[in-house]
């Protein structure tokens, strides 16, 4: 990734001047006593940087007298990102910064992003660093990470909290820019390879997933609005409403030539009277009809009952005759030998009678029976029985029949009887106007429901439309979220390794710093972990940020990262860091950096508060008699 | 054989239950010993009243004719009253056979015969006795007795009253003319 490097620093204004001498790749040592204007040093790179800086803020209660004082004054940074050099120029109490590059090209960007400014600096400057702009959704706000987010880990400064690590926020009551979640963001964007596209990617998620919530609500909202309408949206569907549609047309359309029709008809007598005539005719006709089918009817009524009646005559004669046989059976008192008058047993010639004369047997008029007789004579009853069940069965059928067909012919009559009435009706108004009403209020009750029935058609386009866009968010939010999961996964391995790396280089450089510090790690939310949490001393929470800083250097100058490889440090030995160990890690950047790659560290510090063998890297000292801002006037 | 089987016809036709003899027996049998004539004492008076009664005993509709009329003062329609007084005819007519029968069962001493002199009747009786006990199945005449029981609720003296007291009973208090002789 890309290099930065401030190459001089000046500042122009009407009372004050300062320029600085050539900055240097590697370590720039700027010494100076307090006050002599060393945090003044590295709030003009901010200041140039398009980083908002407090001191300049006339708004503000602790301002810088002399630079807020000054008047027609500016900062210019000379620096170079990899071998393209380019001069900031930014005017105080102004918030574009001038761009020129070596060809004498000037462009122009706000710092603070606008409707008016989409572009700004900080995506110039990022675009250069080769670190693409990220957008990030929290709830329904959308922020993007710029550079001064990204300067908050490049910047060691002294009014921070080193146990936050992270250099302060400005303070203008955005409560998401240091939200938890930038702050991670923050440090994966400057550790990582490809997190820029897949926070990209879920900038676009958020976004999808608010249009898909607010196509949802629409949707939603929609169906409620129809139901209290009164359409039931699921039940009705575009075809039949367009069946319905049609087939009232053609009933409208129908009606409306029959009533032209009726219009036009005149009332005509002799057509009537023969109408009348003739359905009269025809009323006779059935009631004749009618009243031969009752006449039948009642016939079948009586034949069935004398059937029914000879029925049980036959079945009790059958009880009858097994007592009969019985009786024969138990007393054997008659037989064809009694005489029929006195009863009594006579002995008889065979074909011939009790009174002597010759005769045949089956001339007798009076006959004895025998047991064999009287079974034959009960079962052919029985059969009779069976006989007379279907003539039973023959009569039921005949009289339904007989109800079916004066059914018919009550309906009939009635209906002839009704329309009679209709006429009649018609007659007595003696025009047809009654018809013509009855049509024109069916027309009306016609035309309302194609009204409806339009409504109803309309309102079912748009809810297919909303429909058909819910479902289209809803889709391409699925597609998103997948391409994101699998990417996420991906990203998780990557910053793994990253986070390894990062562990092993600040544990490392803690370990050596302080002799009490046997393991530095940073947690989940990239905040370091001391001794497993144990140490708890205030004082571990300076080398515990400074390190932290480095640690970034350090990976960025052994690793390809985003981190652009410049750190600013102002006055650490303020923070009540031991000279030893600011010396022991000093030592450890600058010997054991590699020589390829350049980057720049400019510390600004006390007078000798460095190890001996900086002093080669001393760019300048300032005194109280020397400061920084040179007064024109005094010059 | 065509001969043979023309007689069986021809009786077959000829047979009327009416008149079959062993029919007016055995209903003649099972009334009295329902009603309890097994002897001298508990006699049925005036055997003709028998004739009029058979009827009523065999055919349930004529019996619930009385029944209902008993029970209702529900006087019969008019098909039913000419059912009456077909019924009456009959027994009318049939009174010399279900005499001569009464005979023959005397000979047989399956019932006794008495002349009452006081009423001018002949009075009845069953010889129990004699009759063979198989004779009184009561399954078999499960509609007579139970006829009986109900004929002797309505009319409870049955057994002394006297002809003309029963005809007008069964038929006369209905609308039938009645002409004894």
């Amino acid at each position: 990734m890309a290099s930065l490097m401030i190459r001089r620093v000046r500042y122009v204004g009407e009372n004050y001047v300062y320029t600085s001498p050539e900055l240097k790749p590697g370590l720039n040592i700027i010494e100076g006593k307090n006050g002599s204007g060393k945090t003044t040093f590295s709030d003009l790179i901010s200041f140039g940087l398009g980083i908002y800086v407090r001191q300049y803020d006339r708004k503000e209660r602790e301002i810088h007298k002399e630079i807020c004082g000054d008047k027609d004054n500016y900062v210019l940074l000379e620096i170079s990102i990899d071998d393209s050099k380019y001069e900031l120029k930014r005017h105080l109490n102004n918030n574009t910064i001038f761009v020129s590059d070596t060809i004498g090209n000037v462009e122009s960007y706000a710092v603070y992003r606008s409707e008016s400014n989409p572009v700004i600096f900080s995506d110039w400057l990022l675009s250069k660093l080769k670190i693409e702009v990220v957008e990030i959704y929290q709830g329904s706000r959308k922020f993007k990470i710029n550079f001064p987010d990204l300067y908050r880990l490049i910047h060691y400064d002294q009014d921070s909290i080193p146990r936050k690590i992270y250099k302060e926020h400005r303070t203008d009551n955005s409560f998401i820019a240091d939200s938890l979640q930038i702050r991670k963001v923050i440090f994966e964007l400057l550790i990582g390879h490809q997190f820029s596209e897949y926070h990209a990617l879920v900038g676009d998620l958020n976004k999808l997933e608010r249009e898909r919530d607010t196509a949802k609500s629409l949707f939603n909202n929609y169906i409620k609005m129809a139901g209290d309408m009164g359409y039931d949206l699921s039940k009705i569907t575009m075809d039949t409403v367009n069946i319905d549609l049609s087939s009232s047309n053609l009933e409208l359309d129908k009606l409306q030539i029959y009533r032209e029709d009726r219009k036009k008809l005149k009332y005509n007598s002799t057509q009537l009277d023969r109408q009348l005539i003739q359905l009269r005719t025809e009323i006779v006709h059935i009631e004749r009809d009618y009243s031969v089918c009752q006449r039948t009817r009642r016939n079948v009524i009586v034949e069935h009952k004398s059937l029914l009646d000879l029925k049980e005559d036959i079945i009790r004669e059958v009880t009858h005759l097994k007592k009969i046989i019985s009786a024969h059976e138990e007393l054997n008192l008659f037989s064809p030998n009694t005489c029929p008058c006195c009863l009594k047993r006579v002995e008889r010639k065979e074909n011939h009678c009790i009174c002597g004369s010759t005769i045949d047997e089956s001339q007798y008029e009076k006959f004895f029976y025998s047991s064999e007789e009287y079974l034959d004579i009960l079962k052919s009853k029985q059969k009779s029985v069976d006989t007379i069940d279907i003539g039973i069965n023959s009569c039921e059928e005949e009289m339904n029949e007989i109800g079916r067909k004066s059914l018919k012919l009550e309906l009939a009559r009635d209906n002839i009887r009704a329309h009679l009435k209709e006429i009649e009706k018609d007659i007595s108004i003696y025009s047809n106007d009654n018809e013509v009403n009855r049509l024109n209020d069916e027309i009306l009750l016609q035309k309302s429901k194609i009204q409806k029935l339009d409504q109803q058609r309309i309102i079912l386009i748009k809810y297919t439309s909303l429909e058909e866009q819910f479902t289209e968010k809803k889709e391409d939010y699925n597609d998103l979220f997948r391409r994101i999961t699998k990417l996420e996964s991906s990203l998780k391995t990557i910053i793994e390794k990253q986070l390894k790396l990062f562990n092993v280089i600040y544990n490392n450089l803690m370990t050596e710093t302080a002799d009490d510090i046997n393991k530095a790690v940073i947690d989940e939310n990239y905040m370091p972990i001391i001794n497993d949490g144990e140490y708890k001393q205030a004082s571990t929470n300076v080398p515990k940020r400074f390190m932290y800083y480095l640690t970034l250097l350090k990976m960025s100058i052994d690793s390809d990262i985003p981190y652009p490889r410049f750190l600013l440090i102002d006055t650490p030995e303020n923070l009540g860091i031991d000279n030893e160990n600011l010396d022991r890690c000093l030592q450890k950047i600058v010997s054991e950096t590699r020589i390829d790659v350049q980057f720049q560290v400019i510390l600004t510090t006390g007078i000798n508060k460095y190890p001996q063998e900086f002093k080669g890297y001393v760019r300048e000292t300032l005194t109280e008699e020397d400061r920084l801002l040179k007064n024109k006037k005094m010059e | 054989m065509p001969n043979k089987q023309n007689l069986n016809v021809k009786k077959r036709i000829m047979f009327n239950k009416d008149e079959d003899y062993y029919f007016i027996t055995y209903n003649i049998l099972v009334f009295l010993d329902i009603l309890g004539c097994v002897s001298e004492k508990s006699k049925f008076l005036d055997y003709t009243k028998l004739s009029y009664i058979i009827p009523f005993i065999s055919n349930h509709l004529l019996l619930d004719l009385i029944v209902d009329f008993s029970q209702t003062n529900h006087l019969p329609n008019n098909e039913e009253i000419e059912l009456l007084r077909e019924t009456y005819y009959k027994s009318r007519l049939k009174l010399k056979l279900v005499t001569s029968i009464l005979f023959t069962l005397e000979r047989n001493e399956y019932i006794a015969l008495q002349k009452n002199l006081t009423r001018n009747t002949i009075d009845i009786w069953i010889r129990k006795d004699k009759i063979p006990e198989s004779f009184f199945n009561p399954s078999l005449y499960r509609i007579e007795i139970e006829h009986t029981k109900k004929l002797r609720e309505v009319s409870p003296r049955i057994r002394t009253l006297t002809v003309n007291t029963l005809l007008d009973q069964l038929f006369g208090n209905k609308g039938v003319t009645v002409w004894q002789v």
